[in-house]
């Protein structure tokens, strides 16, 4: 037991990060507005409004509009209906206040907090309108604060994908450069044992890169609204996915073992040093745009939505991940050597 | 002999085995010609800039593969028993890898001839994209060099040589017609000194790696 401490510490966090990643809420949000275009002069103007994980009959509601380049200029509305706790009707004096006819809009109450969609009507008729009144609503910063994902327009609750797509990745590398490592020791020692781990290894890593384009077209699917998109990371994995496969091909076209455990060493050796310029250095060149975060522009995602509320589980997931991977890779390396110690009997 | 002279001398063996079966320089020169004319017939004259660069570029990709492959399956097993007692296995990986640069550099100059009175040659920039003609060529023939030893080791198998080359090419390549494509665009204020440097780094990094695991590739 005392040994196998690790393999209970990566299943914990695995379980953690499956049981947190799937059960936390996703904080409250404005799903959609209706009467997204309309003509604002029209008094009473009536919008209806739906809410995500909000509580809109558990408190007092207030609703009000914010011209999005006259920012102080905000109209609260005049009258409010709640149908339940994901709906309200809000009616509002004719607004239109010159320039811009692109109005964000909020909703407080005490139990969800301030909820805020930027852009949400368009109006149409700017010129006839007059500016009617402005209003100062009182919002408790505190209010709602609750343990909870945060809401992101596009991604939902797909955010939770996070944790499942992208340790994917991480337990990839981290097992390709273990088989690396072990490669290089091969081609020091030429001891067999080495070449088993290191292959073993190998075809670990592949399963957990087809399961990263899986989790990961899924998502582009939801987000993007593709299967798959033209993106530097995409082609890089997509690559790597090539060059490994075609390792398997190569150590499987060979008979005698020496032979293939050496070359196949030469090749993944030589398979991951371009991995790794793949992935790290071509990404970042000039003129490259990457929907993925953290590089090039992405309206969804950015490395600040990494919040507090997501990091422990993130992290969790990832170690936890990479773990279970090296104990896959073990356990596929012992069946290999039980299997070869039946056949020499 | 130090590794310079023995590079040497194995270069020098390489343009001597050369010449006399020229029929093998010739045949590659002949599918760089053929290949141009069947997309000569396909497209008739090329006007889209994108499209001119990726048909380039594939048509060189796989002249290379065709005359890279040739570099270690044109050698029996005696001849390469022999080397073996003679010269350092470095030498005989730098000199292969120098032959195939300098070859892919003229059947890519002569490619860009053919396929510039064939289909069109919108360049712009001329400088710039014979750099990259030569950046590029010299990449795609160190790394064909490294994978047709691998392949060679492992039955000569032609698909082989493709499945194994094509990924570890991609990165270059992909670099390459970014470049070529700016090139041939001509619209570039100031010399794309990040994409170049990167082709120079990533063909070091090619020589270095085939330089390290050849030895480990050579011995049976």
């Amino acid at each position: 037991m005392k040994q196998n401490w690790w393999k209970i510490a990566g299943s914990l966090l695995v379980v953690f990060s499956l049981i947190a990643g799937l059960q936390i809420r996703v904080k409250p949000g404005l799903l959609n507005t209706v009467s997204d275009h309309a003509s604002t002069s029209e008094a009473p103007f009536k919008v209806s409004i739906s809410g995500y994980n909000t509580n809109f009959s558990q408190a007092e509601n207030q609703v009000w509009l914010v011209n999005d380049t006259l920012r102080k200029i905000k109209t609260c509305a005049s009258k409010i209906t709640v149908t339940d706790d994901q709906h309200i009707i809000a009616e509002f004096p004719p607004v239109a206040p010159a320039a811009d006819p692109v109005f964000g809009l909020a909703v407080y109450n005490s139990a969800d907090g301030l909820l805020f969609k930027p852009s949400a009507i368009n109006t149409t008729d700017t010129f006839k309108a007059v500016i009617v009144q402005s209003c100062t609503p009182k919002v408790d910063v505190n209010a709602g604060k609750q343990f909870a994902f945060p809401f992101r327009y596009v991604l939902y609750e797909s955010i939770r994908n996070l944790f499942f797509h992208v340790p994917m990745w991480f337990c990839m590398i981290a097992l390709l450069t273990w088989s690396v490592f072990n490669h290089i020791r091969y081609l020091r020692t030429f001891n067999a044992k080495y070449d088993v781990i290191a292959d073993q290894t190998i075809r670990t890593a592949i399963l957990f890169g087809i399961l990263g384009l899986i989790t990961g077209s899924v998502w582009a699917r939801v987000t993007w609204g593709a299967w798959w998109v033209d993106d530097v990371k995409l082609n890089g994995a997509a690559i790597t996915m090539l060059a490994y496969l075609a390792y398997v091909v190569l150590r499987n076209s060979m008979e005698d073992k020496e032979k293939r455990a050496r070359i196949g060493a030469i090749y993944s050796i030589f398979a991951y040093v371009m991995m790794i310029a793949l992935l790290g250095i071509l990404p970042r060149l000039k003129g490259t745009d990457t929907l993925h975060p953290g590089n090039g522009g992405n309206p969804g995602f950015n490395q600040y939505d990494l919040d507090s509320t997501m990091r422990p589980v993130f992290y969790s997931a990832v170690a936890g991940w990479v773990i279970i991977g090296l104990w896959i890779a073990q356990i596929r390396t012992r069946i290999h050597n039980l299997k070869e110690a039946s056949e020499n009997q | 002999m130090s590794l310079g002279a023995q590079t040497w001398a194995m270069v020098r063996r390489e343009f001597l085995q050369e010449q006399r079966q020229k029929y093998a320089l010739f045949g590659v020169l002949l599918y760089v010609v053929s290949t141009v004319f069947v997309s000569k017939f396909g497209f008739k004259v090329i006007k889209d800039v994108p499209v001119w660069n990726a048909l380039f570029w594939t048509i060189l990709l796989f002249t290379s593969v065709i005359a890279v492959a040739r570099s270690f399956q044109q050698e029996t097993r005696g001849r390469l028993l022999y080397l073996y007692f003679l010269v350092d296995p470095r030498a005989v990986i730098l000199a292969k890898m120098l032959y195939n640069v300098i070859l892919m550099n003229i059947l890519a100059v002569a490619g860009y001839f053919f396929y510039g009175i064939l289909v069109g040659n919108p360049v712009q920039d001329t400088g710039l994209f014979f750099s990259t003609l030569f950046l590029g060529c010299t990449g795609l023939g160190i790394a064909f060099t490294m994978i047709s030893a691998i392949a060679s080791r492992a039955g000569n198998n032609f698909t082989l040589m493709s499945i194994l080359g094509f990924p570890i090419v991609i990165p270059l390549l992909m670099l390459t017609i970014r470049l070529s494509k700016i090139a041939v665009d001509g619209a570039a204020i100031e010399t794309p000194w990040s994409y170049i440097m990167a082709l120079v780094m990533m063909n070091v990094l090619v020589t270095g790696l085939a330089y390290l695991l050849f030895p480990y590739l050579w011995r049976d």
